[in-house]
């Protein structure tokens, strides 16, 4: 066999080659790298490598290495060096080149005939030299290629998110409170007042539009649209309020110009332009308040209750051990990328830090009630409902008009009464015919599903959510003599009967007053998902009965009064009645559009610290690589974790990424693909990481899903399972070069932790982790359930102890596992007990396993590597018996008599 | 008799050896040949080894002058005319003044034969120009070529070739045999000679090699049948030192010896 080894080494000189100096053995690549080309010796047919330039036994012996001892791992830098004749002075020759060989891709080559073939790569490390010799150590580029996937934005460290996260951290990454832009001066010119801040009320415009009055002559040009600027009541009416301006107007008015200012939400409590002392002075800052969970593009936020995603994300604040619900409408999303939330603008306190938060869930159903009576539903005061009758579903009459009214009903799209659209609702009709012409009244009755309470929330009041529209030919009416609502909400939480007993109903009403041609509204804008602009009018803007009984707004009127967490968990169902009354003889028709009806929670005010947290699916991949991948899909399984992370390090590539390494992928990556498809392991893994170190990453999804990440020889990232193969090989006797120096590592009882345990869930907001396996009293003669805590899966469960065990027999000692191997920092989400409980079993299974060293040949063990499956066989050292081996560390000596040597741990 | 400092004390006996280090650095590269370099005669060193046999008077005044009164210090040797003590090499002569750093490497130890006698060994390295000498015309003695010296005897024991192919075995613990072959472009040859000359033609050839070999390539002319690389080059050759050391004895009246190692270009 015919072998002759080659070094390459590739300068990064693409843009600006060195002058070729082929007696070095330096040659340019056209559009390409130059590159040092140096062989052992001449070989026929091979003219552009430089034989002579390396000295007698130069290439050292080279390795490739991963310690595999304790499980799933990434392979380690290995070592080699080439020493070159120094007699020519290389090192002046190449430092008059510019060239610095640190850090430069090492390739080296076996030529089997002239062509050479690419064997290991590696990178150079700091060259030495005397007055003959020059060597260049080289490893493997490991410990070069790490970079940090997170990012930071003022300082701010922002977080790398992948998976499916119960609760993903927000790191707050603009905070700016400027109080002094917005002066008399600023909107004026610098010399007039710069020392006024705060501005009165002159005129209310509208809902939504204030003009204010300066001093002195304004500047036109300070008119237009905003960033990041607040208005604050100052005092006078409606003090304390905070609203966003979205436009300044400047008013050229006689005397004291003005300005007309135009906020994202109507006020909760209207402002005063009256000159005494309720006149409302208001104050313009600029606050920046920016939150990031990832600079990568993240795939949803997701709904607490069920993993789904919402385009509304849930929040929450960290306080007291636990994680609290805030407000879902305090922040919006701030982009298409779902990693960013600004702050919506609106719903504060007194203070631009503490949220007026509101949780509003929608309905879960909507039905036409269809009960015989309406005994189930308490309607308030005296009214008696157990007296109306069903006539057909949905419509109740009184004792009196049977055969006096014929009527039909109907509910169309009910669904859409909960779907937070605003233009899509359910439509509910009924008409009915009168046939004398006695005042008859008649009841249009549903029923829907509640939300779940919002348990992680601190609530202090409760609303009903409604926007609808009534069209009815008749006037509405009040039935009997209860000054009731036409409309009236109700809520069930209790009813049974007892034979010959009244049924009692507990009900909790929300005041809904209205006629019969109404609309009703008190839904913000933010609550839809479809795009609202509306000021959140209906929201804030409290328009009762006494105003206009046909137009019904504010979410204040809407209080289910009396309620509370404990007497709503108690609620059965919820109830809408609409009562009409039939004044005339004739045909009559009465409409009801239910655009959606819904719980508000009001919570108490939280005070928004520097982080929040929200469900969240994380990083997307954004990429196809190459058309494997869906550009838009989530990466969680544990492969394309490590894929993404490989394609994110720096690889030995000249093409750096424009972001830079870390920040995009790398513009030719360096990655087995066919390797990383093969890898058949389903979980769904999840993590958030304040330190993105690719490598560490790495190296932790190795640990945790007990994989193994190496490079082949073209320094392509390859991954595979730390699991019993196939080997191609078998080593006896036959394949070693001197017998007696085959070796039997036995284990090492301080790597043997028979009691281990494994914490996973990691909360983001504590820092700790949340759950934990663990294994006790090993020693014991037989398992007991008791001896696993927190394996769910029995047959794992005593599977672990058993192999625990073992092992406890055998080393007698009981050591503290390390945190690298007891935490799991990818085991969060859905496949967090899985993985963990996996992980566990792989460890236990997995620890106290002998290794072996042996030497080979060149000739045998040119194609291994790391994760070579290979049996061995020796009549003494394993008894005849086949051992199944997994190569950790090969070396191989580039010089007669070319001996590679092996160590490997016995599986 | 020769003047060593203060001292005075018959020549020393044949076989004393002066051992010439040049200042080259000479190196292997893996395809078989030598990459060298040379700093230049000026760092050119030499130092020639003798034995003497000292009364013990002689012996005691050594020691005193080694010891005491020129401890720390050079040493002038004088050689009085056609001294036949070449201290260092054939080139160098043998009469004048040559200023010295000596050191005694063995102790002087008292002999039975001759008979309270003692023997010291004494490294002489000179640290000064050296005298003014004209090489001696050459007398030729043989057929043998070596780079602009002609008619020098053949080597004593002819040469010791070492023709390397390229080629590896070795053998697995059942002798099955693993071959790596680097090919034929990777084999090389090397050989060693010990060269007796006369004083004219030694003094002449280390001349050549001082002075004008070194890292140079160097004509070798053979007669037929000498085969100095092996059978399978013949001559004429182009060789190269190989060692940046040449150390040359003088073994008798008239007769120096060079051990030389060469490489085949």
């Amino acid at each position: 066999m015919s072998i002759t080894f080659g070094i390459k080494i590739i300068l990064q000189d693409k843009l600006s080659p060195v002058a070729e100096n082929t007696a070095i053995g330096l040659y340019n690549v056209a559009n390409d790298n130059s590159e040092f080309r140096w062989i052992q010796n001449a070989i026929a047919g091979v003219t552009t490598w430089k034989e002579g330039m390396i000295v007698k036994g130069g290439i050292k012996p080279f390795s490739v290495e991963i310690d595999l001892k304790r499980g799933g791992n990434t392979s380690l830098p290995g070592r080699g060096s080439v020493t070159i004749k120094n007699t020519d002075k290389f090192w002046q020759i190449i430092d008059a080149l510019g060239i610095v060989l640190i850090g430069l891709r090492t390739e080296i080559y076996v030529f089997n005939n002239s062509t050479p073939v690419k064997y290991r790569q590696y990178v150079c490390e700091k060259p030495t030299w005397d007055n003959k010799e020059y060597t260049i150590p080289f490893k493997g580029n490991q410990e070069s290629r790490r970079v940090d996937i997170t990012s930071q934005t003022n300082g701010v460290k922002i977080p790398a998110t992948f998976g499916k996260l119960d609760y993903a951290k927000f790191v707050r990454t603009v905070d700016t409170y400027d109080k002094d832009t917005y002066t008399n001066a600023y909107f004026t010119d610098p010399s007039t007042n710069p020392e006024i801040k705060i501005f009165p009320v002159v005129v209310l415009t509208s809902p939504t539009q204030y003009r204010v009055e300066l001093n002195g002559n304004a500047d036109i040009l300070r008119g237009g649209v905003p960033e990041d600027t607040y208005v604050i009541i100052s005092s006078g009416n409606g003090e304390g309020q905070i609203r966003q301006v979205t436009l300044f107007e400047v008013l050229l008015i006689a005397g004291n110009d003005q300005i007309r200012f135009t906020i994202k939400d109507v006020l909760l409590t209207e402002l005063s332009a009256t000159n005494d002392d309720t006149r409302s002075w208001v104050q313009f800052v600029k606050i920046g308040r920016n939150y990031n969970v990832d600079s990568w593009p993240c795939k949803d936020f997701l709904k607490s209750a069920d993993g789904t995603a919402t385009a509304t994300p849930e929040l929450f604040s960290y306080a007291d051990d636990k994680f609290n619900r805030i407000s879902d409408f305090g922040f919006t999303v701030k982009d298409t990328n779902n990693n960013a939330l600004d702050i919506d603008g609106s719903q504060y306190s007194d203070d631009i830090d503490n949220l007026e938060s509101f949780i509003i869930k929608p309905i879960t159903s909507l039905a036409l009630v269809d009960s015989a009576t309406l005994e189930d539903w308490k309607f308030g005061g005296t009214f008696d409902s157990s007296l109306w009758e069903k006539k057909v579903t949905g419509i109740y009459g009184d004792q009196d008009w049977t055969d006096k009214v014929v009527a039909s009903g109907s509910l169309a799209n009910a669904a859409n009464a909960y779907d937070r659209l605003s233009t899509s609702y359910a439509e509910y009709s009924i008409n009915f015919d009168v046939s004398n012409t006695s005042t008859r009244k008649l009841i249009k009755m549903l029923k829907f599903g509640l939300p779940t309470f919002p348990e992680d929330a601190d609530v202090e009041k409760f609303y009903f959510g409604i926007k609808m529209t009534s069209v009815s030919d008749k006037a509405s009416s009040y039935p009997g003599s209860d000054a009731l609502g036409s409309i009236l909400a109700m809520f069930r939480r209790f009813a049974y009967s007892l034979s010959g007993n009244n049924v009692f109903v507990s009900q909790y009403m929300a005041s809904i007053e209205g006629g019969a041609n109404n609309t009703v509204e008190d839904l913000p804008d933010n609550y839809f998902i479809d795009t609202v602009s509306t000021n959140s009018l209906a929201f804030y803007k409290t328009h009762a009965a006494n105003i206009d009984p046909f137009y019904l707004n504010g979410y204040t009127l809407f209080e289910i009064t009396g309620c509370t967490k404990e007497v709503y968990n108690t609620f059965l169902e919820g109830g809408i009645a609409f009562i009409r009354n039939a004044g005339s003889i004739g045909y009559h028709s009465d409409t009801t559009k239910i655009y959606e009806l819904a719980i508000i929670f009001q919570l108490a005010v939280s005070s928004i610290k520097k982080e929040i947290y929200s469900p969240l699916a994380g990083r997307i991949f954004n990429n196809t690589f190459a058309g494997r991948k869906t550009e838009s899909e989530l990466i969680s399984h544990p492969r394309d974790l490590l894929e993404t992370i490989c394609r994110l390090q720096k690889d030995d590539s000249s093409l750096a990424p424009t972001a830079g390494w870390g920040k995009s992928y790398a513009v030719a990556p360096q990655v087995n693909t066919q390797s990383f498809d093969n890898l058949n392991l389903v979980y769904s893994a999840a993590g958030q990481f304040e330190d993105g170190m690719t490598d560490d990453l790495k190296r932790s999804i190795c640990k945790n899903f007990n994989l193994v990440n190496w490079q082949n020889n073209e320094g392509a990232e390859c991954v595979g399972k730390l699991e019993a193969g196939t080997p191609a090989y078998t080593v006896t006797l036959d394949s070693v070069m001197d017998r007696t120096k085959i070796k039997i590592i036995d284990r090492d009882e301080s790597d043997i932790y028979v009691e281990p345990y494994v914490n996973y869930d990691k909360n983001v907001g504590s820092g700790e982790y949340d759950s934990q396996l663990k294994v006790t009293n090993t020693s014991a003669t037989n398992y007991a359930v008791s001896y696993v805590t927190g394996v769910t899966d029995t047959a794992k469960a005593q599977a672990i102890w058993q192999a625990c065990h073992s092992l406890a027999l055998n080393v007698h000692t009981i050591n503290e596992p390390p945190s690298d191997l007891t935490d799991l920092e990818w085991a969060n989400g859905a496949d967090a007990e899985r993985i963990a409980t996996d992980y566990l079993l792989n460890w236990v299974t997995w620890q106290g396993k002998q290794e072996i060293e042996f030497p080979t040949h060149f000739n045998i063990a040119a194609s291994w590597g790391e994760m070579t499956q290979v049996n061995v066989v020796f009549s003494h050292l394993t008894n005849n018996s086949l051992k199944r081996c997994l190569t950790e560390e090969i070396v191989i000596d580039p010089n007669p008599p070319y001996n590679v040597g092996v160590k490997a741990i016995i599986l | 008799m020769i003047t060593f400092g203060s001292l005075s004390f018959p020549a020393p006996d044949f076989g004393y050896k002066t051992k010439i280090e040049m200042p080259l650095d000479i190196l292997e590269t893996d395809d078989g040949n030598i990459a060298q370099r040379d700093e230049g005669t000026q760092f050119d060193k030499r130092l020639c080894t003798i034995d003497l046999i000292l009364t013990e008077t002689e012996m005691a005044a050594l020691n005193n002058l080694i010891s005491n009164s020129s401890r720390g210090q050079n040493i002038v040797l004088t050689l009085p005319s056609n001294s036949g003590f070449f201290p260092f090499g054939p080139d160098k002569g043998d009469t004048g003044n040559f200023t010295v750093a000596a050191r005694i490497v063995t102790t002087g130890r008292i002999q039975d034969n001759p008979f309270r006698k003692f023997k010291v060994q004494l490294a002489l390295l000179n640290v000064g120009t050296y005298p003014s000498y004209s090489l001696p015309v050459q007398v030729n003695e043989g057929a043998f070529t070596f780079g602009s010296i002609s008619c020098l005897r053949q080597p004593n024991a002819l040469f010791q070739p070492d023709q390397v192919y390229n080629v590896s075995v070795d053998f697995t613990e059942n002798s099955t045999p693993m071959y790596t072959d680097r090919g034929q472009l990777a084999d090389y040859a090397v050989t060693k000679m010990s060269m007796p000359c006369n004083e004219s033609k030694a003094a002449a050839l280390l001349d050549y090699l001082i002075s004008t070999a070194r890292v140079n390539d160097i004509p070798m002319i053979t007669p037929d049948y000498f085969y100095p690389f092996g059978r399978d080059h013949a001559s004429p050759f182009t060789v190269q030192l190989s060692s940046a050391i040449i150390e040359t004895t003088h073994e008798n009246y008239d007769k120096f010896n060079f051990e030389l190692s060469l490489r085949l270009k």
